[in-house]
């Protein structure tokens, strides 16, 4: 006798969980590194990063067996991440800015790379994340969803909860800001 | 396929895009989720009709 509970999992045929967890499995392939990345730029915390990806890929399971209508998995996925990151950063009782410090003097240990012989790749890497993170809050994540995960003006509104308009604004000067914390570091190396 | 309509994007960018779990990580938080998954599978089959 098949017991039917909420949640939508058990009840439903089991082809079509076998399906869920088909399409789970490519999306998780698919979209796992871009997840982890977002999280490490938010956190500078390597394992927060990998907890986060995992609890945020875990909300999407739950989802999916929902049968929430997901026009978008990949902005989805974007979405519930920031949400978790907002939370804890919201519940988070005392902000240690030693510890940010911390990190972001370690900060080059976390962003390892899938091939990391390549040094100069993951140092060149390591900047860039380091100086996407300076920039102020609207323009860091507009500017890192565009450039880096290459999503559309669009794509990042349905994320950040603001129109394509101020998205694209958020980018044009977030990538200013950016060109000039770039030109500084530039010139500060070569002082 | 440019990164931005008008190519303004930082040079060295795509060094951004390397970054990203070692095949280990993706491997084990694939298993801890299956895990989850299969525990509320379970967690479900066991609960009580009303």
């Amino acid at each position: 006798m098949v017991k039917t509970k909420t949640l939508g999992v058990v009840g439903r045929g089991l082809e079509k969980v076998r399906e869920t967890e088909k399409l789970f499995g490519e999306i998780y392939s698919r979209e796992s590194d871009a997840i982890f990345r977002f999280c490490l730029l938010r956190t500078s915390d390597r394992e927060m990063a990998l907890d986060f990806t995992q609890d945020t890929f875990m909300r999407f399971w739950n989802s999916l067996c929902m049968e929430k209508d997901i026009k978008n998995h990949r902005t989805f996925l974007f979405t519930i991440a920031r949400n978790l990151i907002i939370d804890w950063y919201r519940k988070k009782k005392s902000f240690s800015l030693e510890a940010l410090m911390d990190n972001a003097a370690e900060g080059r240990g976390n962003f390892q790379l899938v091939a990391p012989e390549n040094v100069e790749t993951e140092v060149e890497a390591g900047m860039l994340i380091d100086k996407i993170r300076e920039l102020p809050e609207p323009y860091s994540n507009a500017v890192y969803l565009r450039c880096v995960e290459e999503l559309k003006p669009r794509e990042i509104s349905e994320i950040l909860g603001e129109s394509a308009n101020v998205i694209s604004v958020r980018i044009s000067r977030g990538l200013e800001q950016l060109r000039q914390l770039l030109h500084v570091n530039t010139k500060t190396k070569a002082a | 396929m440019q990164k931005c309509p008008d190519g303004r994007c930082p040079v060295g960018i795509d060094s951004v895009k390397e970054i990203a779990l070692t095949p280990q990580e993706k491997r084990n938080i694939y298993f801890k989720l299956k895990n989850q998954i299969f525990k509320q599978k379970k967690l479900l089959r066991e609960l009580p009709l009303f």
